[in-house]
């Protein structure tokens, strides 16, 4: 819509002006991974997530997080978006077998943390001679 | 963990903000993932708007070499105008993500105009 836009453009100069520049320097990551002494913590920075946005799923030894920002319906008059919508499907292939039955995850402050623990199976055996 | 606060090092990091326009305020959204309420901090001063919210150190300190190791944190800054009224701005902290309401002052809201008839 046309008036809208002058509208913004007018209140652009009001509200706008930055007074630092950008910390470039430092990126949070978007997925963190680390895996101490048999345990994986993967965790994935979800901002506005909800439980029901998330979608995980464990196959063999590959971790699938899906997640989708349910967009906003309404039309707002935006001075300023940087906040894209956010989707993403990441796979993740894990360095050993899991035990899929323990596996937690847990979401706190825009932030989903899946935790993992090597599976029995994946651990050293002794074998006995006979 | 941090006993000593002058040791305590900060990663800063510029977090993504939107900012939209109602009827009588401004909203600001802005992405802070792994603050709580405990690690954020909102100030006006001087029409300057300073944003700073500390991860919970649990979460993101990296301890191995590769890294360098700190706290990761967020900060930003906006200059405010008289358009706002900074006596009425209030801020919310919901899943990891920020929504400060800015009402707009009283000389540029709309203004609906009476008119009187006179007999």
């Amino acid at each position: 819509m046309l008036t809208t836009y002058n509208v913004l453009h007018d209140i652009n100069s009001l509200l706008d002006s930055f007074i630092e520049p950008r910390h470039a320097v430092h990126e949070l990551p978007n997925v963190d991974f680390e895996e101490k002494e048999g345990e994986i913590n993967v965790k994935y920075l979800v901002p506005e997530a909800k439980i029901e946005d998330i979608d995980i799923q464990l196959e063999n030894n590959i971790l699938k997080v899906s997640y989708e920002r349910k967009q906003d319906e309404s039309e707002r008059r935006y001075i300023r978006k940087e906040r894209t919508s956010n989707r993403f499907s990441r796979a993740i292939k894990l360095p050993y077998k899991v035990d899929g039955d323990n596996a937690q995850a847990s979401l706190k402050d825009g932030v989903l943390k899946v935790t993992l623990k090597k599976s029995p199976d994946a651990l050293p055996k002794k074998i006995e001679i006979k | 963990m941090t006993n000593a606060t002058e040791s305590v090092k900060y990663n800063y990091i510029t977090p993504a903000a939107d900012i939209y326009e109602e009827e009588t305020k401004f909203v600001l959204k802005a992405d802070l993932p792994g603050v709580s309420k405990e690690g954020l901090d909102v100030t006006v001063e001087n029409n300057l708007l300073e944003i700073t919210g500390k991860t919970d150190p649990e979460l993101f300190i990296h301890t191995d070499e590769s890294r360098e190791e700190g706290i990761y944190a967020y900060k930003r800054s906006f200059k405010i105008d008289r358009n706002i009224d900074t006596g009425r701005i209030s801020a919310s902290l919901q899943d990891g993500v920020l929504t400060l309401e800015l009402a707009k002052s009283e000389e540029v809201k709309p203004k609906k105009i009476e008119i009187s008839y006179k007999h």
